[in-house]
């Protein structure tokens, strides 16, 4: 039995993204969550509108998913 | 049956039979509904026990794997980590309530303290906020492996002794029960990663007014693992407490404020607290509300700390707390809390314009885990 349970469960896991700000031009970018990832710290990507350096990691969230598709996600999970 | 009368009606005295034979069994072996009751629950609850003791060898797996990773030991950890699954506080005795708010911190602070220091032992590559986030994250297993036992009691107990009655009651709570494992899962994930949780929301909202404040004048160490950031808004100083990060710790915010009402004196004329509440079904995550009084979960240490010094001193209380569910309270924070953080730190500053006149000084606690906020 634990071996069906443990397929059937297999991880899902939530993954945050991590949303960064251009000091240079001030625009935000994002993307998925590095180790050592942290809110506040100058990460070390460059910007990729302006190639700024020192970009700042201003937020680690889990997006949350848009309205239309969530309806269209539960419709076609609904069984008729 | 009518079909099977018509195609064999001699089948009819059998039928008779057996239905005689039925009721009498009804009639001397009353429980016996009851039986097939009890069978059907306990094996669905056998079933989500099954599911419970995968997630909590599945979190004390990752506890083991990140210790390793992070803490690079010289031995496996993993007895060592057994061992701190089955760690355990005992709270002081109430039959006598006086002073057991500082008997109670006292047993929580050595607690946390013999904890810490063994993480450090298994882990001497990690830096210091490192082995507060694999301490957070021991703690998960703890949580985890609680659960799972104390599951796996009444789950046993009701089968030993066939009472229905103790296996319906465990049967009732078992959604509540898996909504709670699956966050344990998933907060295991979280701390693994060092990423942050949706209790860190206070945190992050003081945070957040920190940087909109602009120019720092200081920031020092008040209490252990706990920060003052001094800025000045609207010509109004204030003392913005928090826990520092980037690892996982709540600090001890209690002591903090108690301290800088200590040495500020008078000057104090507003205490804001900041904190994740439990929100109630069909309230919207992230949504913030503002009240009076000292906003702070937990044992209880801090908030009674800080009402202590608040009422000796005459300083009014203010509270501001962001719902969410207690799965998204240990889970990866998600957007519409983040987001409330920026709401709070707006509604700060217009409270403490509003509430405290210039030159006077205003202590803003912000109150939570702080893994994955620096």
């Amino acid at each position: 039995m634990g071996q069906q349970i443990r397929q059937k469960l297999h991880l899902s896991t939530i993954q945050p993204l991590t949303y960064l700000k251009c000091p240079s031009c001030g625009t935000n970018h994002s993307r998925g969550f590095q180790d050592g990832d942290y809110i506040f710290k100058k990460a070390e990507d460059k910007c990729p509108n302006c190639g700024g350096q020192g970009m700042e990691i201003v937020g680690i969230y889990v997006p949350e998913k848009p309205q239309a598709q969530q309806t269209e996600v539960s419709k076609t999970s609904e069984k008729p | 049956m009518v079909i099977l009368y018509q195609l064999a009606p001699e089948f009819t005295s059998l039928i008779w039979l057996i239905w005689v034979a039925f009721i009498m069994l009804m009639i001397f072996y009353p429980q016996l509904g009851q039986r097939f009751q009890l069978e059907a629950i306990l094996r669905d609850i056998g079933r989500k026990l099954e599911r419970i003791r995968i997630y909590r060898d599945e979190v004390r797996n990752k506890t083991v794997e990140t210790v390793k990773n992070v803490g690079k030991p010289s031995f496996d950890p993993s007895q060592e980590i057994d061992k701190l699954m089955d760690f355990f506080m005992i709270p002081p005795e109430s039959m006598d309530p006086f002073g057991i708010v500082y008997k109670l911190e006292h047993i929580i602070n050595i607690g946390e303290g013999e904890l810490e220091s063994q993480v450090r032992e298994m882990s001497p590559q990690a830096e210091d906020y490192q082995v507060k986030t694999l301490s957070n994250l021991v703690d998960v297993s703890r949580g985890m492996n609680m659960l799972y036992r104390i599951v796996r009691h009444f789950y046993l107990l009701g089968r030993k002794t066939r009472n229905i009655y103790l296996v319906a009651q465990l049967q009732m709570l078992m959604p509540q029960i898996m909504e709670i494992a699956e966050a344990f899962r998933h907060a295991a994930n979280a701390f693994s990663k060092g990423q942050p949780i949706g209790d860190g929301v206070g945190v992050l909202a003081a945070a957040k007014f920190v940087k909109g404040a602009g120019r720092v004048n200081a920031t020092y160490e008040v209490a252990k693992d706990t920060i003052v950031t001094e800025v000045e808004h609207d010509s109004r100083r204030v003392l913005v407490v928090r826990a520092a990060g980037p690892g996982g710790s709540v600090g001890r915010p209690g002591e903090g404020v108690k301290k800088l009402i200590e040495s500020n004196g008078d000057a104090v004329k507003l205490i804001i607290t900041i904190d994740a509440a439990l929100k109630l079904e069909g309230d919207e995550s992230g949504k913030v509300a503002e009240g009076i009084g000292v906003a702070i979960g937990g044992p209880g240490v801090d908030k009674f700390k800080i009402e202590e010094v608040a009422k000796s001193k005459g300083i009014p209380v203010y509270a501001i707390v962001i719902y969410q569910s207690i799965a998204e309270a240990i889970t990866p924070m998600r957007e519409v809390i983040a987001k409330a953080a920026d709401k709070v730190a707006d509604r700060i500053k217009k409270i403490i314009s509003e509430k405290v006149s210039q030159g006077a000084t205003v202590i803003l606690a912000g109150i939570g885990n702080t893994v994955g906020i620096g």
